[in-house]
């Protein structure tokens, strides 16, 4: 009988990767914030490809921060924001609202395009309100 | 198929759909506004999907040896057009630099 333990990397990776996919508990746990999280990034790779070109060394760092930085607001601001908005749209399950409120937040983007996009509904309103609809 | 088996395609599944996002990552990231829609949404698609598709496992759908082939192809179909990105988009899929036989196509 062969008893030798794995040691090449592809079975130890699939051993740990085996571990960490067959516990049912973890999965429980990780399905809303992998619903906010894959949302969050169709959402963020949108405004990650509408940003300017850059060549310039380290801009896949810096594209990785910038995800980082939105997905990372995604997860942290998505849940409280459904809690907030479910009972205002007659919604009686928030889970539902989870994912577009996190694919809005990825495809605003960083905090200057959520500036932006106060200044335009800004304007937007205030045009509205002297009734001259033109941009 | 033994439990060993399937860990080790998963690892490889999972292996294979974090390196299709990363190349979408990467088209994504030296795109602009100026590149067709349709072309940032073929990347902005696919990458996710290739990267909840290779950690498919986490929510208890487990790949057969088909997965990582099709990741696999995914990843020969994009590397296949690396040389025309290694500078940025190519001038075809950009709005203001796209050749006016291709703009009467759009």
């Amino acid at each position: 009988m062969n008893t030798t333990p794995p040691y090449d990397i592809v079975a130890v990776l699939a051993l740990v990767g085996g571990a960490l996919f067959s516990n049912p508990q973890l999965s429980q746990a990780l399905a809303p914030y992998a619903t906010i999280f894959f949302a969050g990034l169709i959402g963020t790779m949108w405004s990650l490809s509408r940003r300017p070109t850059d060549l310039s060394p380290g801009h896949r760092l810096r594209g990785a921060m910038f995800m980082l930085r939105v997905i990372g607001a995604a997860l942290i601001v998505t849940l409280p924001v459904a809690l907030w908005v479910a009972p205002k749209l007659g919604v009686n399950q928030e889970r539902y609202l989870v994912a577009p409120i996190a694919f809005v937040i990825g495809a605003v983007g960083d905090a200057s395009d959520w500036k932006t996009l106060l200044v335009w509904l800004r304007d937007f309103v205030l045009r509205w309100k002297s009734g001259t609809p033109e941009s | 198929m033994t439990t060993e088996h399937i860990y080790m395609i998963a690892a490889i599944d999972a292996a294979l759909g974090v390196a299709v996002f990363f190349i979408c990552f990467c088209r994504a990231v030296v795109s602009d506004a100026m590149v067709l829609r349709r072309v940032r949404l073929k990347f902005v698609l696919l990458g996710p999907a290739s990267l909840a598709f290779g950690l498919s496992p986490l929510w208890g759908d487990w790949p057969g040896i088909i997965n990582p082939l099709l990741l696999l192809a995914i990843i020969i179909g994009l590397l296949s057009e690396t040389f025309q990105w290694h500078n940025g988009p190519p001038n075809s899929v950009k709005i203001d630099t796209m050749p006016n036989e291709l703009k009467e196509h759009l």
